[in-house]
């Protein structure tokens, strides 16, 4: 534990002083922009919520594939990657802590998404429901977290990997309902998005913000929890097992 | 243009598609890039089964799919940078030629990768979500679109290379902001008056609307002046990337700070 909260601190005080960790906070504007534009060209004020939402999930996603990849990648180039394959410390854990300090910093995309929307189009939300959307916004946060290792362990089997790893971005947040709800989407497509955890957490951050009474809130929850702790092991699984690979065959410089 | 300044500008470019053979594999191409940008496009394309019904999802599917051969030339500043962080710089600046037809031809590859790929995704989507139109007049459209942007890509790099560590931050708002007030997902009538200003000087505006004319109804000479927009904005921004890249040959070379500074 005390390695995984020292590469927290370290990845915090070095992603504050790094551009690139600042990236998803830069791009939200311009996609607040572009969702509002949409809901306001159709007339459809009930939609704020969905533009809102949007780029908050499509920033925090993005951020955390990115985060996992680029310590990996920087970690291989550092030629720390051999040091953490000798460690008895799980490499997995210590990549999930450096990316949970990137989602602690990614979560200023809710004041900026928020403060754009004010100053473009004097948006005016109001939150029925606080404590749902704060627990939502909290186990997603994490559950963020857990599942994007799964995707930035293969960045250790191949240095094109980071292809791959980038392309869980958009098929996640189609099938996680981001701002198209599931429901809308072909019936076949829904059993796939109901397997994304962020599927859950869109539908019920909107809920929240529209609903008194959230339907299910806690069991909703708790399926989000489990998808994240689902993906977090499965993630810290693929990456011991991948390390153990590389370092049986002596590749783990070469690849 | 001298046959010398012509041979440079063609061997950077070759330089710029080795480095793109040595990013990907067939494999990471596919199923790694291509599966992105493909649910990318559907990604937007499907705010159409919530707002605006087939003919919004056609509208966005169009405009994404221009925004996707924009991408990728726009997108010449980080690996223009490279340059700085492979310790070539210097050399470019001492070498008794002009570095600029090496800035120039660097990622030139880029605006063929864009309409090829953009061209891909459109095939295989445009039958699932029911496009009809002039589809075979898409490559002239994305090739302006390419030329246009790859002009901004490299006005974009000229500040990279003096500034290496914004150079991803600086095209993503740029890149997004183009796309959310460029006409892609919506026209870009419905901004103020002074946002539709400033899209007329930049690319993707005039490409998007040539393209999106020349698919609906066909060649027009209205389609073609709005994609000779395009490509003379593209040329506007790369006469002022050059100017840039040379301003920061000669004051490095002055204070030798080429590979200092930052």
């Amino acid at each position: 534990m005390r390695a995984a909260a020292a590469a927290f601190r370290m990845q915090l005080s070095l992603a504050v002083r790094t551009p690139n960790y600042w990236m998803v906070v830069i791009s939200t504007p311009p996609q607040v922009v572009l969702f509002l534009s949409v809901v306001d060209v159709f007339d459809r004020p009930d939609l704020v919520t969905n533009a809102l939402m949007a780029p908050i999930l499509m920033n925090m996603w993005s951020a955390s594939l990115w985060t996992g990849g680029a310590v990996m990648r920087d970690d291989r180039w550092l030629g720390l990657l051999e040091i953490h394959a000798a460690s008895p410390q799980p490499y997995g854990l210590i990549v999930a802590s450096r990316v949970a300090a990137v989602i602690l910093l990614s979560l200023l995309v809710i004041p900026v998404t928020l403060l754009t929307a004010v100053l473009t189009y004097g948006v005016d939300v109001e939150v029925r429901n606080w404590e749902i959307l704060t627990s939502t916004l909290t186990v997603t946060a994490l559950a963020i977290v857990g599942t994007g290792i799964v995707f930035s362990s293969m960045t250790i089997l191949s240095r094109a990997a980071v292809t791959f790893q980038a392309a869980a971005s958009y098929p996640f947040l189609l099938l996680g309902g981001v701002f198209v709800p599931l429901e809308l989407l072909p019936e076949w497509v829904r059993p796939f998005g109901r397997l994304v955890f962020l599927s859950w957490s869109s539908d019920l951050m909107r809920d929240s913000v529209t609903e008194l009474v959230v339907e299910n809130a806690l069991a909703r929850l708790a399926v989000v929890v489990v998808l994240g702790l689902l993906g977090f092991a499965a993630g810290l699984w693929l990456i011991r097992v991948i390390l153990d690979k590389v370092r049986g065959t002596g590749e783990i410089s070469t690849i | 243009m001298t046959a010398g300044t012509l041979r440079i500008v063609q061997k950077a470019s070759r330089v710029g598609l080795e480095d793109v053979r040595a990013q990907y594999t067939w494999k990471s191409w596919l199923f790694g890039w291509i599966a992105r940008v493909t649910a990318q496009v559907l990604f937007f394309a499907a705010m159409g089964l919530m707002v605006g019904g087939p003919e919004f999802i056609l509208f966005a599917f169009v405009g994404n799919i221009c925004a996707m051969a924009a991408l990728m030339p726009q997108g010449a500043g980080p690996d223009t940078a490279w340059e700085r962080g492979l310790g070539t710089l210097p050399l470019l600046v001492a070498a008794p030629r002009s570095m600029l037809p090496v800035f120039a031809g660097r990622c030139s590859f880029y605006i063929v990768q864009g309409v090829a790929e953009a061209s891909f995704v459109f095939a295989l989507l445009a039958p699932f979500l029911g496009f009809t139109g002039h589809w075979w007049w898409l490559p002239v459209g994305l090739l302006a679109l390419g030329l246009g942007s790859y002009g901004l890509g490299l006005f974009l790099a000229s500040i990279n290379i003096r500034r290496p560590r914004i150079g991803n931050i600086l095209f993503n708002l740029v890149f997004y902001t183009l796309v959310a007030i460029a006409g892609v997902n919506v026209p870009t009538e419905v901004f103020p008056e002074t946002v539709q200003r400033v899209v007329n000087v930049l690319p993707m505006h005039h490409g998007i609307l040539g393209t999106r004319s020349l698919l609906s109804d066909g060649p027009s000479s209205g389609a073609f002046a709005e994609l000779g927009l395009e490509i003379a904005i593209g040329l506007g921004w790369f006469v002022i990337a050059m100017l840039g890249f040379r301003l920061f040959s000669e004051g490095g070379r002055r204070d030798g700070s080429i590979d200092l500074a930052e």
